[in-house]
């Protein structure tokens, strides 16, 4: 749709037809999840445009319920199928946004009528119809739904049945809910679910779904477990939909999404592609393949069309995967590289992890932003992501427009933010880690990882710099704990203890320890400073919340 | 190595924060000439306002805690007195005892940061005069404000009465958390607007919501003297001659870079009056760094540097004061002055360079504005803000940014700082790919449609004119309002001929090309979309209105009376007083007791009127809409729509960025009874109805009788025309689909005039020069073509039924005649016909 309007304000007297196989055109597809919650209660409002809007305001001939069947090259036309008839339509330049279609996980029963997808206005009707019979015809609180698949929309999902009164259960393939956000974020994101009663499932799928003699049904999962169900939610992704692509010879990826030049040209000159269907260059990795998400399908489709007319080829801009969800009372956001996508990918990098209040900590309502964030050994960014309960939005797109300028830790240390005690601090989170990466990077502040708890009790002298309040409420093991006020005190204690070791400082979120680690430096020491602290730590290593030794009156390193 | 630090706030805590993270075994001492270090001064008003309720949260560290964290050696109460610059100490005084001593350096920090404006007016040092820098000001302001709250409580007084001299951020955080306290509140500005880091129409929209939260603005206005009263209050003497009585006076005019110390000591200043700063913030003399307000800085996008007293810049310096004087060798480069500022339920901010700096350093720039929504339109809690954008004509890199709205304001001013901080182009911005879900942001963010628009103006794919250059811009031209008639009603801009865009299409086709063409629509984005259609159509000199009505109507607030254009339909009163003027004017139709409530939040241009008038058309007379809209425009368009169509507006209260309005619909005809008792029987009670038999074919006769349905549409009644015979003629498209037909039915295709700008009159027709002589002088005397009358009375909600029976006769089909009529027959027409109070036969 992007592309057609672009076109049109481009070129007056262009003949431009857009066909759509379904009954919509140019709707809010982000907003159904939404709409199931009742939070967007009119449907027309998901309706961005219609066919007779478009005609008036960009006269277009829009024609839904259209498909078109095969691409005949040679000819330039498109072979269209309606309800009513079939007939070729030439073109001069054709653009393919075919868009993904849903990945039909191999479950048995999966077309069961109980079963649902969440993509499109229809979708959501027939899921609402359900939902609303569901919770009529079962007593209060004992509706129960099954949503498989725990990316974004699943979430979403989820959060939407659960605000219309279901019980609901959520399964996933990877180990940790929203796959694309690292481990230790997504652990957050699980507490939340947990908190508001959703059952997890992760690391199995869910096999068959069967008929139960009331009208329910039964999800069998790969572990053998069975959950009961009034009505089950597939979510389990996309893959680009290229066969009208394929079929016509048009050169696709190993992905299987349709190969585009960098004006969205496909390997037929008069031939154009969009959106879900195609293979993009990640940033950071320049890996390629599909990245389904609104705002690059948008700006790809103003290009194909200044293409398409003539108007100016510059190349796109790599794809950075910026995405953000709302789950309950947190918002989960990312930009560029995960940890994952970096080790997987072989690149080198430094992770810092800061937890500051989304605004001025003494005006009320300040929230914790946890924010992780990788930068390679000269400076630059490569990647961010972040929950919390407010502000984050914000913050990843400052690191998204920081990390698309190329900017370093340097840089971000350096951003001048806006600040009001409402709306953030004199040093905002960005600049937080920004000063943070500058420590981790020049040395003044080394760091040591979640990921390198079991070598560092085993090689290291813990140290503990909290209060004794913190420490008793749970700590390492065999940890020595000294308040990080009390550190230049009892520094040649610490020398001792450390007997030689190199001394691994944490505290709850990282600051006071810095404190401590830069005293133990600066007295000689070879000390490190835990990245994102005890915080960190505990949503890394979630055994630890019930390993961590509580507090033992007579503990003897603490001091 | 021993670091003396003068000022213990902001910069003066960080400088010796960050030297003691870099140096372990520095001596550090910091010398506080007040009695506390570290505190927040930024949220000094809230304390006030008690929003901040403990007020030891503004205390973020104490000389303990400094000492204990970062072995820091506090010293508070100790004014440091001079500076001896060859033996590098610094001779101090402890205010509590007197007794003076000299401290010695290696190296000196000086962040004395800045003081309060206090302009030697008569009467400035009466107790009620206060200003806001430190916590003592702000406990002594709180006690004076307590009591007088306390005393009010009881009855003893009426409400407190403030003025806040100065609308700057820290003004305007004041005025807001004293009428949070239930205050009165004046605020005096000698400027014509509000918040100087704001160009004039941006700051408007924040004007018109501090008023409409009852907050009194005095503009182009000073005070000239205080006197006491004999209540013990003061009176404020402005300089027009008003006297404002105030238990209470907060001078909020700005600051001063307190340089005295760095003067004694031969320092060097710079042009603005700050203390002179390398890269590395280090003074004319090398033992000597500053940080922090008292400091000038290069600016970002200005050329020279400048004062820029914002607690972000003040800790970086500091920061990078202390890594150089700790060896490093760490650059501070620039000040962008990004803000922003909290009033209300509104946000306003900026970075970078404003229009009027940019002008006054003779920068060439260019600029575009955008009214987007905060988030997706659809889901609820957003609003429209408005945001402009200042880039080079040249590169495309951005100057300057702006915003004001409700939602995801402050969101967009931090992209678009560290964009400008990056150097990026606004063809950079088109790329940012940022975080959107519905509850976040649009596919479009803002911060891309700012760049859409400003790389169009660059590519040369649209030209613009700005409301400032309205009576230059629009000399000789055509101005062409692209927006609905609806909108178009209710306010448009003088002069201006209403088409849109899909009758813009056809009617331009006639036009002289080389008059210019000046089109505007309520934002920009429809203007755009004629825009494109006209260039392309081989017109010349065609541009779009910046930022639309939106952004006109701003601006209008702000010219010298002078420049007035005439007001076509509203008075720019205060919404409360036009509500009421609206009471009188209104006949004041009985209740019905029937309420609709009516959500439009969320709903922007055309808007909430739209689904208001549509709601409005299924009501009887006295029945109200109750409406909820998140558009801050609806305090204009609500109160004038209803005057235009008769309603009553009953209240208009505002809510978060918009506005709740009860409207009881007006009317002439329905008698009360009759509306009462379809209430009781829950119908709503018809409105008056109008039918129409259309038969003759006559440009003038049909003429007429769009003329007539539009002015009942205008006065809310309802309308039916029927057309039969060769009044047909007149809903004919021009441009019918070929279609098979038989000879006869061609013959009368052919035969009768296709379409109503075909139509010939019913008498002078001479040969077509009478009708074309009609024509033009309709178009000179601005009265609407046929072909407007039928697409105003369409949208209006008026039915247009042709007979069916006339075109099963003529051979003429439904897709022959243009959208949106309707197919009837004889019993359709009798059955309106019956209900309705006037039957023409045209």
């Amino acid at each position: 749709m992007s592309a057609a309007a672009r076109a049109r304000r481009l070129d007056e007297h262009a003949s431009i037809v857009v066909l759509e196989r379904g009954a919509y055109v140019s709707f809010a597809n982000c907003g159904l999840p939404y709409h199931l919650a009742g939070e967007i209660g009119r449907e027309e409002s998901l309706l961005v445009q219609t066919p007779q809007s478009l005609a008036e305001a960009l006269a277009l001939d829009v024609r839904t319920g259209s498909t078109v069947t095969a691409i005949d090259r040679d000819a330039r036309t498109v072979h269209v199928r309606t309800a009513a008839s079939e007939y070729d339509l030439p073109y001069d330049s054709l653009l393919l946004a075919p868009g993904a279609v849903a990945v039909r996980p191999p479950i048995d029963g999966l077309d069961d009528p109980a079963v649902h997808a969440l993509r499109t206005i229809d979708d959501v009707q027939r899921l609402r119809g359900t939902v609303d019979h569901v919770l009529a015809t079962r007593p209060e609180g004992e509706a129960r739904a099954v949503v498989v698949g725990a990316g974004f929309i699943g979430l979403e999902a989820v959060e939407a049945l659960v605000t219309r009164g279901l019980s609901v259960d959520v399964v996933e393939l990877a180990d940790h809910v929203l796959p694309p956000l690292d481990a230790e974020l997504a652990t957050l994101v699980s507490d939340e679910l947990v908190h508001h009663g959703v059952r997890l499932h992760v690391g199995v799928s869910a096999t068959q779904v069967s008929d139960e003699p009331d009208g329910s049904v039964v999800v069998t999962l790969s572990d053998g477990s069975q959950l009961p169900a009034d009505l089950v939610l597939v979510n389990v992704g996309v893959r680009p939909e290229s066969s009208l692509a394929r079929d016509a010879g048009l050169d696709l990826g190993p992905t299987g999404a349709i190969r585009v030049d960098a004006d969205h040209r496909t390997s037929d000159p008069h031939v154009w592609a969009v959106g879900d269907a195609i293979e993009v260059r990640q940033a950071v990795t320049g890996a390629v393949g599909p990245v389904p998400l609104a705002g690059p399908a948008n700006r790809q489709g103003r290009r194909a069309a200044d293409s398409m007319l003539g108007h100016r080829t510059t190349p796109q801009a790599d794809v950075l995967g910026t995405a953000i969800v709302r789950v309950f009372r947190l918002t989960a956001a990312m930009t560029g590289a995960s940890q994952r996508v970096l080790d997987r990918a072989g690149i080198d990098h430094e992770v810092v992890r800061v937890h500051p209040g989304h605004h001025a900590g003494y005006y009320p309502g300040a929230q914790q932003v946890h924010i992780v964030a990788s930068f390679a050994p000269d400076g630059r960014l490569l990647g961010a992501q972040a929950v919390g309960r407010a502000g984050v939005d914000k913050r990843m797109d400052v690191l998204a427009t920081a990390l698309r300028a190329g900017m370093t830790a340097d840089d971000l240390a350096e951003l001048e933010l806006s600040y009001a005690p409402p709306f953030g601090s004199a040093k905002d989170p960005v600049n937080m880690v920004g000063f943070v990466a500058q420590n981790a990077l020049d040395g003044t502040a080394p760091q040591w990882h979640p990921d390198e708890l079991d070598e560092v009790r085993r090689d290291t002298l813990v140290l503990d710099v909290r209060t004794h309040g913190e420490f008793s409420r749970g700590h390492l093991p065999g940890a020595m704990h000294v308040p990080h006020i009390q550190v230049r005190d009892h520094l040649e204690k610490i020398r001792a203890a450390a007997a030689g070791r190199p001394i691994s400082v944490h505290c709850q979120s990282g600051v006071r320890s810095y404190l401590a680690t830069r005293m133990l430096i600066g007295a000689g020491m070879d000390a490190r400073n835990l990245s994102g602290g005890w915080l960190s730590l505990l949503a890394s290593r979630p055994e630890l919340r019930t390993s961590a030794v509580p507090t033992q009156p007579k503990e003897p390193a603490t001091v | 190595m021993k670091i003396v630090v003068v000022g213990g706030v902001a910069a003066g805590a960080s400088v010796a924060a960050r030297a003691r993270r870099l140096d372990e075994f520095a001596e550090i001492v910091v010398l506080e000439r007040g009695h506390h270090v570290s505190f927040a001064n930024c949220g000094l008003p809230y304390h006030i306002g008690q929003v901040i309720a403990d007020r030891s949260r503004l205390l973020l560290q104490t000389p303990a805690s400094l000492r204990e964290s970062l072995d820091i050696d506090v010293r508070v109460g100790a004014e440091v007195l001079s500076i001896d610059r060859s033996a590098r100490t610094v001779t101090v005084r402890e205010l509590d005892s007197g007794r003076e001593y000299t401290e010695s350096y290696d190296a000196l920090a000086l962040c004395p940061g800045a003081n309060p404006v206090r302009p030697p007016l008569p009467g400035i040092d009466h107790p009620a005069v206060h200003v806001l820098r430190r916590l003592g000001d702000m406990d002594q302001i709180k006690a004076r404000l307590d009591a007088l709250v306390t005393a009010a409580a009881k009855g003893e007084r009426g409400p407190a009465r403030t003025v806040v001299i100065g609308a700057g951020y820290i003004g305007l955080e004041m005025a807001e958390n004293f009428q949070h306290r239930g205050a009165q509140v004046h605020v005096v500005e000698l400027a014509d607007q509000i918040l100087p880091p704001l160009d004039h129409e941006m700051s408007v929209p924040v004007e018109q919501h501090l008023r409409s939260r009852g907050v009194q603005l005095h503009l182009s206005t000073g005070a000239a003297a205080f006197t006491p009263r004999p209540d013990g209050a003061v009176n404020v003497e402005l300089t027009s001659g008003e006297l404002l009585p105030a238990d209470l006076v907060i001078l909020a005019a700005g600051v001063r870079p307190a340089t005295g110390l760095a003067v004694e000591a031969g320092l060097a200043l710079g042009p603005h009056g700050g203390i002179a700063v390398d890269e590395h913030m280090r003074t004319s003399d090398p033992a000597i760094w500053a940080a922090g307000d008292a400091v000038e800085t290069p600016h970002t996008v200005l050329p020279g540097t400048a004062l820029a007293p914002l607690a972000g810049p003040a800790n970086r310096q500091a920061r990078v004061a202390a890594e150089n004087i700790c060896g490093r060798d760490t650059v501070y480069r620039s000040t962008q002055g990004t803000s922003v500022v909290k009033v209300f339920d509104m946000v306003a901010g900026g970075t970078g360079a404003t229009e009027r700096q940019l002008v006054a350093a003779q920068v060439p720039y260019r600029a575009v504005h955008v009214h987007p929504s905060g988030h997706a339109g659809y889901y609820p809690g957003t609003a429209m803000m408005s945001l402009k954008l200042l880039f080079s004509p040249g590169t495309g890199r951005i100057l300057g940014a702006q915003a004001a709205g409700f939602d995801g304001v402050d969101k967009r001013l931090d992209v678009l700082a560290a964009a400008l901080r990056a150097e990026q182009t606004v063809y950079d911005l088109e790329e940012l790919e940022l975080a959107y879900a519905p509850p976040f942001g649009s596919a479009k963010d803002p911060v891309n449609m700012a760049g859409f628009v400003a790389s169009n103006v660059l590519r040369g794919d649209i030209a613009l004119w700005y409301a400032q250059d309205w009576e230059t811009a629009t000399r000789g031209a055509r101005l062409v309002d692209v927006r609905t008639p609806e909108e178009y009603e209710i306010w448009h801009l003088p002069g201006a001929e209403n088409l849109p865009l899909a009758v813009l299409r056809e009617r331009c086709v006639d036009w002289d090309r080389s008059v210019p063409v000046r089109l505007y629509c309520a934002v920009g984005f429809r203007s755009y979309l004629a825009h494109r259609a006209l260039v392309q159509r081989g017109f010349a000199d065609v541009s779009v209105l910046s930022g639309g009505t939106a952004t006109f109507r701003a601006w209008r607030e702000l010219m010298p009376e002078s420049d007035e254009p005439p007001a076509p339909v509203i008075a720019y009163a205060e919404p409360p007083e036009l509500a009421a003027q609206v009471r009188r004017q209104a006949a004041q139709p009985v209740v019905s007791g029937v309420s609709v409530d009516l959500d439009c939040s969320g709903l922007a241009c055309p808007g909430p009127i739209m689904k208001l008038a549509e709601t409005m058309r299924g009501l009887g007379t006295g029945d109200e809409v109750v409406v909820t809209v998140s558009d801050p425009g609806f305090a204009n368009d609500g109160p004038a729509w209803a005057r235009r169509n008769g309603h009553e507006l009953v209240e208009l209260a505002p809510s978060g960025p918009g506005y709740v309005g009860r409207f009881r619909k007006g009317g002439t005809s329905a008698p009360a009874p009759t509306a009462a008792l379809s209430a009781l029987a829950g119908v709503a009670a018809p409105a008056a109805k109008n039918s129409f038999v259309v038969f003759s074919g006559d440009l003038d006769k049909v003429l007429a009788a769009f003329i007539i349905a539009n002015g009942a549409l205008a006065m809310g009644e309802e309308v039916s025309m029927f057309f039969t015979f060769w009044g047909l003629s007149s809903l004919r498209r021009t441009d019918a689909p070929a279609r098979d037909r038989s000879a006869m039915d061609r013959m009368f295709g052919a035969m009768m005039p296709q379409g109503a700008d075909k139509l010939a009159l019913s008498q002078m027709h001479l040969a077509g020069a009478g009708t074309a002589m009609i024509k033009k002088v309709m178009k000179d005397k601005a009265v609407p073509s046929l072909p407007e009358l039928i697409a105003s009375a369409q949208a209006g909600g008026a039915r247009l039924i042709a007979c069916t029976m006339t075109m099963d006769l003529l051979g003429i089909a439904h897709e022959d005649l243009i959208d949106g009529v309707e197919l009837g027959g004889v019993a359709t027409f009798l059955g309106e016909a019956h209900d309705s109070g006037t039957t023409l036969f045209i």
